[in-house]
């Protein structure tokens, strides 16, 4: 008889883990909420260079024949129980489930964010929001451009210098260098949370001529006398300015609660994705609180693992991470670690760009063709692993 | 049917000969695997106008362009496939050598996710990973010595049918300021790769 596998989220976690269980001892069933999957990273493309790229697909068209899939949002989540309730009512029984239901931007947390996002946009949310990035740096001829993180947790660590890098190019590219001073503030001691990547990242923001403020703990914005005001109370004066959103877990009500941590995402343990207490219960990518990076590679990765826990092997995350990091004109560089090694100091290369173009072209057929990436990634991986180019990138 | 039409049925019915169909077929099978692999869409997703373009920028560096140029037989290969516009006979009488070459057969058997996993475990090393992020620095590095120059003056210098005697090449070596600098040069690089090679 086969095992019921109810996923929650068809997005690149849950779409992949999907992919990855043979239809004959598995009956798989994703459940989203949308029928569209999204390729989030490219939101920076839409926000500081304009791409009109399609950046969505439809689920079931990446799903294999035979697993089927539901348009609904889940309700609620009985783990004891092994039950799943969708909005419309719906029970749906299971033998394993796996959540994968992201993470998503929360703008109570910051005094006027909303307001903000709605004037300068984003580009951790919507498609829409990240027009209104273009937008506003398409209408800023002179003054200050900010960008702000806005606390922690957020997807993709890379992305708030991406955007800072990527409009600091854009702004040198229209001539306005010199009558638009770029601005990175950050609640952290240095630029980039880690050291050996900041050493290849801080060199760059000076050559490039780009201030940055640490230990800038956003509190408000009072976008009528345009400031940021710290929790310190130190201001910020910018003309246009990007908040990067902290994010909160699962909208999901999950039962038992105490699975869920403050801010929503479910405690699993950090090597098998089970879920606090329950062997037949999964969280993968960003709305687990395993600490990882959130991004689509590590959801990837766990979704992989996971999929062979489910056929019996005792697969283990090793906590591995691999972060395209876009730096603006034509470099790039990734950011790599695993739970035993720190980030590897790459030094920024246009190969290095030019994979992260590849791989974003190339993203939904490795969703929908395991059989034929997953035999490559595991050797990329390995390949690359942090203690191997830690020797090389000294 | 218009004219235009029937010029390419009749360059069709030319091309598509009894004795190609057995390599059409093979080909159509090879196809099929492909599609089958997800190698169709991914040729299809890379082949998008942005991505080309992207790529072209990371790809063509200073150094690249430069040893392009130095391939001068390139332009000519290209300029001789564009006076030859007749593709679709072209396409099938390559098939056609394919298969009696038995290649066809060779690509039916290597379009498989495990073949083509055994070849990325053999080729994707951390070696690998290294060369291909440095390559554009390396090429640029090349080019900025003008090596391509360096290596003809060399040649030539060296080629002079009276061989510079001991003291001679001492004295270049002493007098010659430009010399002293590419020696050093090596001198650095010798040390540096030394570094590199010292017991951890």
């Amino acid at each position: 008889m086969k095992k019921r596998v109810v996923v929650i989220g068809g997005g690149a976690g849950g779409a992949i883990l999907a992919n990855n269980l043979p239809l004959e001892d598995f009956e798989v069933t994703v459940v989203d909420r949308s029928p569209y999957h999204y390729y989030w990273p490219w939101l920076l493309y839409v926000a500081f260079r304009g791409s009109r790229r399609p950046m969505r697909r439809e689920i079931e068209s990446l799903l294999k024949p035979g697993i089927n899939f539901i348009q609904s949002g889940a309700q609620s989540v009985d783990l004891n129980n092994r039950k799943v309730v969708l909005e419309g009512g719906k029970t749906l029984d299971y033998d394993y489930l796996v959540i994968a239901t992201g993470s998503r931007p929360t703008y109570g947390q910051i005094g006027g964010h909303e307001k903000a996002v709605e004037k300068y946009g984003d580009y951790h949310s919507t498609v829409e929001n990240a027009e209104r990035v273009w937008k506003s740096i398409n209408s800023l001829k002179q003054g200050t451009f900010a960008v702000v993180v806005g606390g922690d947790p957020y997807r993709c660590p890379p992305s708030p210098l991406e955007g800072l890098f990527l409009a600091e190019e854009f702004f040198r590219s229209r001539g306005l260098r010199d009558r638009v001073r770029v601005v990175f503030a950050v609640p952290y001691p240095r630029p980039y949370p880690a050291e050996p990547m900041n050493e290849v990242v801080e060199p760059l923001l000076k050559e490039r001529g780009v201030e940055y403020i640490t230990f800038f703990t956003l509190d408000r914005i009072e976008d009528d006398r345009k400031v940021a005001v710290s929790m310190e109370g130190e201001e910020l004066k910018y003309d246009a300015l990007v908040v990067i959103p902290p994010h909160v877990g699962t909208d999901v009500k999950i039962s038992p609660e105490d699975v869920l941590t403050t801010d929503r995402f479910i405690q699993a343990d950090k090597y098998t994705n089970n879920i606090k207490g329950f062997d037949d219960a999964f969280v993968i990518g960003d709305a687990s609180a395993v600490p990882v990076a959130k991004t689509g590679v590590t959801a990837h990765l766990q979704a992989e693992v996971v999929a062979k826990r489910l056929q019996g092997e005792d697969a283990r995350n090793n906590g591995r991470t691999n972060c395209p990091f876009d730096l603006g004109y034509g470099l790039g560089t990734f950011v790599i670690s695993d739970y035993r090694n720190p980030v590897v100091k790459l030094p920024p290369s246009r190969f290095s760009h030019m994979a992260k173009m590849l791989f974003a072209a190339t993203y939904w057929d490795m969703v929908r063709y395991p059989e034929l990436w997953n035999p490559i990634f595991e050797a990329y991986f390995d390949a690359t692993e942090p203690a191997k180019l830690a020797r090389i990138y000294v | 049917m218009s004219e235009a039409d029937l010029a390419v049925a009749e360059s069709l019915s030319r091309a598509l000969r009894p004795e190609s169909a057995r390599a059409l077929a093979k080909f159509a099978e090879i196809l099929v695997k492909a599609d089958e692999m997800g190698l169709l869409d991914t040729l299809r997703d890379l082949l998008d106008g942005e991505v080309l373009g992207e790529g072209a920028k990371s790809l063509l560096s200073t150094g690249t362009v430069a040893a392009l140029i130095n391939l001068d037989r390139i332009s000519a290969v290209l300029e001789a496939l564009a006076r030859n516009a007749d593709a679709v006979a072209k396409a099938v009488s390559l098939l056609g050598a394919l298969d009696r070459s038995g290649l066809l057969s060779l690509a039916s058997g290597l379009a498989e996710p495990e073949a083509l996993g055994e070849a990325a475990r053999a080729y994707m090393t951390a070696g690998t990973f290294y060369l291909l992020n440095e390559a554009p620095k390396m090429l640029d590095g090349l080019a900025s010595m003008r090596i391509a120059h360096a290596l003809d003056s060399a040649l030539a210098e060296s080629r002079k049918a009276q061989a510079p005697g001991f003291l001679d090449a001492l004295n270049a070596l002493m007098l010659d300021e430009d010399a002293r600098r590419g020696l050093y040069f090596f001198v650095a690089l010798l040390k540096s790769i030394g570094a590199s090679l010292r017991p951890k």
